[in-house]
């Protein structure tokens, strides 16, 4: 039909032109019109519940492989997929994004929030099918609070909760601040008031895992699926290192009898390309990484593209306690040299918004987002060379050429390494400064930062929880999740006091002056906001992501 | 001797004498060499890239770092669409944008974007005050009149500005290919030189001195050969970081290896032969009969051994920048070039294209001149 149709278009444009060369004054083209009938063959976007049919599986493919998958130990979001469906915590998300009860079914504080009350569901099991009850709890909060589990999610304890501190310092369980009242009644003791304390055991370090298992295996227990024991929707099938994770359903999950999804299997393919082609052959059902270079084609062709707002910045870490970096000059120079503009639209290519502070905006307080109208902190979209060197100049740098070669780091990946390459190119012009660009696995890589062994380094970071407090112990002195050694005094007051401020208003408002106090040093370079993209085949449905990047398949249907 | 039909002086000079034109070893080599097209036709296209990696950059406006990110991802043959006023091409770059083109094939600038129109599948831009529409409802997408909704009349241009296109950071390829071939010559003729130096050493004396030096130098040549080479050299550039040194170093301790198999073979048959046994006699130390009589008695086997280890080494440069352990960013090499191809292999497939096909004519070109050597420097195979 449609070559058909070719053919006589160009047999009427050869007619037309013959016709033409009679006249002479005839456009020798017969203007041919956007036909818009054509368009869009998916004109109904309605979308209909997808009935389950077929077989219920999935495969979802990763391109970055986590450093672990053990709740208490890891805050690599890389995890996120596997944690978020195989383990269920106190409270979770549902499709809209809002805290849903979890193993919880209800809760309660008291008047100035320092004591939560979680009530837990009759007949809670782990997936080996043994009773899941609030000790268990109990255990994994003082597990996480164990030195040895090097967790990296330990803050979120012992900054909240009374007597956590004191058992990872000296074992002392006395003052213990998480207690079971009886086999079903949870409560948190906490050091000060805190509003936000169920956003905060949301987190999957909050998540139970189970003593036995844990205490048998160490921590080879995530390394079998036997010796994996959880309590999500799913639990583990497979492990095939460095290749998959395959998971089947629970039955013994408390909503079981929701879902429909027999199989989940998360394949790892670290060639975003490879698993773009993958995809687009119905290899696979969805793809989280995509190619950058195709997202405009794929956004047009409406192949299953799915954009979902990400509370979190894409920054890279300085290290502020190293020469020449912990001058504040020298950042500021740093911050000015790059083009954020070109480096959203040509580089990355994402509908992104270009970021002058490690605080992303998307918490609202009081109908109004706590960043709107905030400052630009002498940054735009758009580099300004005269007065990075300016800066430069006045950390004692007249001569750019005399600055150190900046070493610039980042871990393997394809999005990665163009961004690393533009920003090397970026500083090379616009500052006139020489610098090396290097690359390590993210695990090799993330140790380094970790240790401080870098100077500039590709970093970003997805709250954990939809809360500024997820991003400010990012820079307060010391803190385990402070990768860029950055310490300021004034700005460590202001989040101690934001901590403990149970007002929206006030709380607001501290906010956004630790954010003022700290963007105003160029602690980062900060470059955009996320959003997250993803594809996944139109024949799946009931799936969600949340703003912290969880994927969520506990409610997936497939219709094949 | 104007009458070749006339009549000899009967001396014993003119009997004696080879009429027909002496050739020496080398010019015999060279004689059987080019008589084969297809060793020839290598020798030609070594040459050809080898002034290529060497003058080429002179003449390129560009470095291979140059960035310009307004232009990313452009082909070097472009569908582009004729402006209403019919100064200018436009070209939808695979980001969705309009990229305005010069008749002549110059890159411009990109459009403004001025609304997104997605209800009628359209983005529109601004062209010196007029609006143009990227239509993406259909394949090819097209460039019209968003009123109208005329399609512009296409043609296709090449481009001038980027003779082989840019990359996904808007490099000119051209430019990156001609530093690429360099790094792989340079390695080729590292290669080359650890094989002269190290190999022919080795092998020479560990195959003249024979016995029990003979027997610890082979099991310590065994010892390297058996350690797979891709390891090894992934391990020690783990060990000294990435770079081209790294990689100079990582091949030269391990490539003479099977360069000084061959030359103790050679040597240990050689040594037998009456002309050592002569320059024995006569007090030639050691040093002189293996440099002065047996190596260059050997030279035809080690000429093609090097040839056929020069493009293995390259490959395996290549290899080292594809798996992402090669070069430094912003450096290029082949391999690294074809490694950021592949994330846009779907959309812009000249990127792995190119730098594809120079790795095969250099491999073809170097094994096309070691067989024509092998066959040349054999006086079994000649005819």
């Amino acid at each position: 039909m449609r070559k058909s149709a070719k053919a006589f278009v160009t047999m009427a444009l050869s007619a037309s032109m013959a016709l033409s060369g009679l006249g002479a004054a005839v456009p020798a083209f017969a203007e041919e019109k956007i036909d818009l009938s054509k368009a869009g063959v998916s004109e109904d976007t309605t979308e209909a519940p997808v009935e389950a049919t077929g077989d219920q599986e999935i495969t979802f493919v990763l391109s970055n492989q986590p450093d672990s998958i053990d709740p208490s130990y890891t805050n690599n979001s890389f995890a996120s997929f596997v944690l978020a469906n195989c383990f269920e915590g106190l409270v979770t998300y549902d499709e809209n994004g809002e805290i849903a009860p979890g193993d919880a079914e209800s809760w309660e504080s008291n008047d100035d929030m320092t004591v939560y009350t979680f009530h837990l569901r009759d007949g809670l099991k782990w997936s080996d099918g043994s009773d899941l009850t609030a000790q268990d709890y109990v255990w994994t909060a003082k597990h996480v609070c164990t030195p040895d589990t090097t967790a990296q999610y330990l803050n979120m304890y012992t900054d909240y909760i009374v007597g956590c501190q004191e058992y990872y310092d000296s074992g002392d369980d006395s003052n213990f601040g998480v207690k079971a009242l009886d086999d079903q009644t949870l409560e948190f003791d906490l050091k000060n008031t805190c509003s936000y304390f169920v956003d905060l055991v949301s987190m999957w370090c909050f998540n139970p895992v189970k003593q036995d298992t844990v205490e048998t295996n160490g921590d080879k227990w995530t390394q079998s699926p036997d010796t994996y024991v959880c309590n999500g929707p799913f639990k583990m099938a497979e492990i095939n290192n460095g290749e998959s994770y395959v998971l089947e359903k629970n039955e013994n999950f408390w909503d079981a009898d929701n879902t429909t999804l027999q199989k989940l299997t998360f394949r790892y393919i670290l060639d975003t390309s490879t698993a773009l082609t993958a995809y687009e052959n119905g290899e696979v059902d969805g793809i989280r990484s995509i190619p950058s270079g195709d997202l405009a084609r794929l956004k047009a062709e409406d192949a299953g593209l799915k954009t979902t707002p990400n509370y979190g910045t894409v920054y890279y870490d300085i290290n502020c306690s190293k020469e020449p970096y912990n001058n504040p000059n020298v950042r500021k120079a740093l911050n000015l040299a790059i083009d954020r503009d070109e480096l959203i639209n040509n580089v990355v290519q994402l509908d992104a918004q270009p970021a002058y502070s490690w605080l992303a905006p998307g918490y609202v307080s009081n109908g109004k987002d706590i960043t709107e109208g905030r400052s630009d902190f002498g940054l735009s979209e758009h580099a300004d060379p005269d007065a990075a060197k300016a800066a430069l100049a006045e950390a004692g740098y007249d001569d750019p050429s005399t600055f150190p070669t900046l070493q610039l780091s980042y871990y393997s990946d394809d999005t990665a390494k163009k961004v690393a390459e533009a920003l090397a190119e970026m500083f090379e012009t616009n500052l006139g400064i020489k610098v090396e660009v290097s690359s390590a696995d993210w695990a090799v890589f993330y140790d380094a930062v970790q240790n401080g062994n870098y100077e500039v380094a590709a970093m970003g970071w997805s709250a954990d929880y939809i809360n500024p407090m997820s991003f400010l112990p990012l820079l307060y002195t010391n803190d385990v999740s402070n990768t860029i050694f950055y310490s300021n005094t004034d700005y460590d007051a202001i989040v101690d006091q934001a901590r403990v401020e149970s007002d929206p208003a006030k709380y607001a408002e501290l906010v956004e002056k630790a954010d003022e106090t700290a963007s105003n040093d160029y602690p980062v370079i900060p470059l955009y906001y996320k959003a997250n993209s993803y594809l996944m085949h139109d024949n799946v449905s009931g799936y969600y992501m949340i703003s912290n990047g969880n994927l969520y398949f506990r409610y997936a249907k497939v219709a094949n | 001797m104007e009458n070749k039909w006339g009549k000899l002086k009967a001396t014993n000079e003119d009997r004696e004498k080879i009429w027909k034109k002496n050739r020496t070893f080398a010019g015999d080599v060279w004689f059987r060499f080019r008589h084969k097209p297809t060793a020839l036709a290598g020798l030609i296209i070594i040459a050809l890239l080898m002034f290529f990696a060497v003058f080429g950059p002179n003449f390129t406006d560009y470095s291979y770092s140059k960035q310009n990110l307004d232009v990313v991802n452009v082909p070097p043959r472009m569908r582009v669409y004729e402006t209403a006023d019919g100064e200018a091409y436009l070209y939808i770059t695979q980001n969705m944008k309009l990229l305005e083109v010069s008749k002549d094939g110059h890159l411009g600038s990109q459009l403004e974007k001025v609304r997104e129109d997605s209800g009628r599948y359209m983005t529109i831009f601004d062209y010196k005050g007029t609006e143009v529409a990227l239509y993406y409802g259909q394949k090819p997408y097209l460039v019209a009149d968003p009123e109208t909704l005329v399609i512009y009349p296409h043609t296709t241009v090449w481009n001038h500005s980027y003779l082989l296109g840019t990359d996904s950071l808007g490099r000119d390829i051209l430019t990156r290919l001609m530093y690429g071939t360099r790094v792989s010559l340079v390695v080729a003729f590292v290669a080359v030189a650890v094989n002269l130096i190290i190999g022919i050493a080795y092998g020479g004396i560990s195959g003249y001195a024979g016995g029990n030096a003979d027997q610890v130098m082979m099991r310590i040549v065994d010892i390297i050969s058996t350690i797979p080479l891709t390891l090894y050299v992934i391990l020690i550039m783990v060990l000294l970081g990435s770079g081209l040194k790294s990689i100079i170093i990582a091949l030269g301790t391990v490539y003479w290896v099977d360069m000084a198999r061959v030359v103790r073979g050679q040597v240990l048959s050689l040594k037998q032969q009456d002309f050592v046994l002569a320059a024995r006699t006569i007090g030639s130390p050691t040093k002189t009969i293996l440099f002065q009589h047996l190596v260059p008695n050997c030279m035809g086997s080690i000429l093609v051994t090097a040839t056929m280890l020069i493009p293995s080494a390259i490959f395996m440069e290549a290899f080292l920048g594809f798996l992402g352990i090669g070069l430094r960013p912003p450096l290029a090499s082949l391999g690294t070039m074809c490694n950021d191809a592949t994330e846009n292999l779907r959309t812009c497939p000249y990127q792995l294209f190119f730098p594809a096909l120079v790795i095969v004519l250099i491999m073809f070109a170097f094994n096309f001149v070691g067989d024509g050597l092998r066959d040349a420097l054999d006086p079994k195979l000649k005819k």
